[in-house]
């Protein structure tokens, strides 16, 4: 693709693709006035056709896109955002039986408020498949293809084959609007398979089974993130409209069971640390303009449910009690969910868990369809507008993430770390300069010798939370806990500001940290892309 | 229309005397703030507390639910994705001014950052 185009694409991005709603009324504004101005020429003479068509290629082209590009990202061992890292890392250490959650005033400086499942799924996959960052990204790979795949299998519960491909490649083009989120290493691909799961296993018909492994999923889900029991609102509103009470109590049960298992199986899971972590990460409040770009990325991914219902005529349309329980926990959900991710740092991507639901009702409305009787006249352009926005946005991400990866992957970090480890004795551990990018291979070491010191996303989050680093972080820099810290050339060391307004620019590593680490270290050397500093100590006063 | 669509017709009118005060000083304050500060940092000081921040949502949400129930309402009652405005006013008759002075907030609210900054620079507030 030429700079130009890719200039353009960037260019759309940064102005349009938090609006979806607006550019949505936008082409649709375009579409109605070529429906007006063709009329009498009836160039399109059939809009609903037209719209099927369109509809139908997109989703089949976004079918092959996404497992494409998320195979791709796989196969790559570089990452693309700073906060994906330490997922592999947090998971090898509870792996080797290193705390999760270290407390408030511990030294290692990596919690985060994800939920123990988010790391102990890396864990068990790089225990089983060997620590490498490619078994960690498969892992997000593999869970953003499931759910494609439970998706398709949910729209089955209502389509025929045809119409369940094309709402499973529709769910894949709403994927793609998040660039990678539905398949990078951190717990959205987890979310999104455990909700498709747990969907899946409410809408089966046999007995409680159903229940029980759809409670389990939940489980999963409720465990991820604090969020979780919004997502599955509609899962149990299904459940106990199509079941009864008793299947939802036992399905409740099953998800608090595997919701509260990590915190009383493992001793390196620690109940009373997350929920201080938590209860620290609430004290943030809100942003205001996440919240409004929340509530528009919310109203936009809903609107193929009242396409989907006006598509069909009146008399074939849903009405039972179940679908209104499971549309109105749905609302419930979005709108939790909606204000929940305006706290700094989240945004519309925490609605990536809510599509395959969406996709599940939206078959459900089109369950009763037929090609002889026709539903409302405005269904199609909207829907056009709708899948042409998509398009448009979805463009627009991926060319940013695909040139971003592309340069990333020019780069041989990888091979200059372990280089360099292999050849010095101590431990040795990648460190922070002004930028991130550079450090964002860090898992290689943390795999190598099983202990991570600072997390530089972690250390944002907590700066904000207005938890400074405690002294015990800075006396492990003095007494040499890592011996060589590998600093991007030319780089000051630890000298990154915060990015998060309401601590904007503030230093994330205060001046007698960055004091006494230069005090206890010297530069000793460079590699190809780190400057070494190697620890020799504070000098004796 | 119904009676459990009148149910709702006759809820969303009268939840507007609470939610729409509230909706248009809030639309008042965010307008001054896009117009004379940060326009991307709104409210920081009552948005990061949350006591404050959190009525502040759940009202800012709740007047977009109210507008979109009022939108499928009516166009569930004439069974149309796109109801005529004689439709709203038929359906809502007395209360469908109540739409029209939510529909002006909700203009205002999300009229483009630009033109704020514009009205900002023009009353030399801009911080």
């Amino acid at each position: 693709m030429s700079d130009v185009v890719l200039g353009g694409l960037e260019a759309f991005r940064i102005r349009f693709a938090g609006r979806p709603v607006l550019l949505c009324l936008g082409i649709l504004a375009v579409l109605l006035l070529i429906r007006r101005g063709t009329a009498s020429s009836r160039i399109v003479r059939d809009w609903s056709t037209l719209a099927t068509v369109v509809i139908s290629v997109t989703a089949l082209v976004a079918l092959i896109a996404y497992p494409s590009v998320a195979v791709w990202y796989a196969s790559h061992p570089h990452f693309f955002d700073n906060a994906e890292p330490v997922m592999p890392i947090v998971g090898w250490l509870f792996h080797v039986g290193k705390p999760v959650y270290p407390a408030i005033d511990a030294a290692e400086r990596y919690a985060h408020i994800y939920g123990p499942f988010a790391f102990i799924a890396h864990g068990w996959a790089l225990g089983l498949l060997g620590p490498t960052i490619l078994v960690s990204k498969a892992l997000g790979a593999f869970a953003g293809l499931a759910s494609l795949v439970f998706t398709y299998l949910l729209a089955r519960r209502h389509v025929e084959q045809s119409v369940a491909v094309v709402l499973a490649g529709l769910c894949a083009l709403l994927l793609l609007l998040f660039r990678h989120y539905s398949f990078w290493t951190r717990p959205e691909p987890l979310q999104l398979l455990a909700v498709s799961a747990s969907l899946y296993f409410a809408s089966m018909s046999s007995g409680y089974l159903g229940a029980v492994f759809s409670g389990a999923a939940a489980g999963v889900l409720w465990n991820l993130k604090i969020t979780g029991p919004m997502y599955t609102l509609p899962v149990f509103a299904l459940l106990y409209s199509r079941r009864g009470w008793k299947a939802l109590v036992l399905a409740a049960a099953f998800a608090v069971g595997v919701a509260s298992f990590p915190f009383a199986y493992y001793d390196n899971v620690s109940w009373p640390q997350y929920l201080a972590w938590l209860r620290l990460s609430g004290s943030t409040g809100l942003l205001l303009s996440t919240l409004r770009q929340n509530l528009e990325w919310a109203i936009y991914l809903c609107v193929p449910l009242v396409l989907s219902y006006y598509a069909v005529p009146q008399s074939a349309r849903s009405r039972s009690p179940a679908w209104r329980n499971v549309l109105a926990a749905l609302v419930l959900g979005v709108t939790g969910v909606v204000i929940a991710a305006s706290k700094p740092g989240a945004g519309p991507y925490h609605l990536i868990p809510f599509l395959p639901i969406i996709v599940f009702i939206v078959a459900w409305h089109l369950e009763r369809r037929s090609p002889r009787a026709t539903g409302d006249l405005h269904v199609a352009p909207v829907s056009l507008a709708f899948v042409i926005t998509a398009v448009f946005i979805a463009d627009a991400q991926e060319a940013q993430f695909l040139t971003t990866m592309r340069q990333r992957d020019q780069l041989r970090e990888s091979d200059d770390i372990t280089q360099f480890a292999d050849a010095h004795a101590g431990v040795v551990a990648v460190g922070y300069g002004s930028t991130e990018s550079l450090s964002l291979q860090r898992p290689v070491l943390a795999f190598r010798y099983n202990t991570y010191l600072l997390d530089q996303p972690a250390i944002r989050e907590h700066q904000l939370q207005g938890l400074d680093l405690p002294a015990a972080t800075t006396r492990a820099i003095s007494e040499c806990r890592v011996n060589y810290w590998l600093i991007p050339r030319g780089e000051d060391p630890f000298s990154g500001r915060n990015s998060y307004s309401a601590v904007l620019l503030r230093p994330l590593f205060p001046d007698e940290f960055r004091r006494v680490f230069e005090q206890a270290h010297s530069i000793v050397g460079t590699t190809t892309y780190y400057d070494v500093w190697q620890c020799h100590g504070l000098p004796d006063r | 229309m119904n009676e459990q669509h009148d149910v709702i017709r006759r809820g969303l009118g009268a939840i507007w005397w609470i939610l729409f005060p509230c909706f248009v000083l809030l639309v008042i304050r965010l307008s001054s703030e896009r117009t004379c500060s940060d326009p991307y940092d709104l409210l920081p000081a009552l948005a990061s507390n949350p006591l404050w921040g959190w009525p502040i949502a759940i009202v800012y949400v709740a007047s977009h639910l109210w507008l979109i129930g009022v939108y499928l309402l009516t166009a569930s009652c004439s069974d149309s994705l796109a109801p005529s405005r004689a439709r709203f006013r038929n359906l809502w008759q007395t209360d469908y001014m109540k739409i029209l002075l939510m529909l002006i907030a909700f203009v205002v609210e999300y009229l483009p950052v630009t033109l704020w900054r514009l009205l900002g620079t023009a009353l030399h507030c801009v911080r």
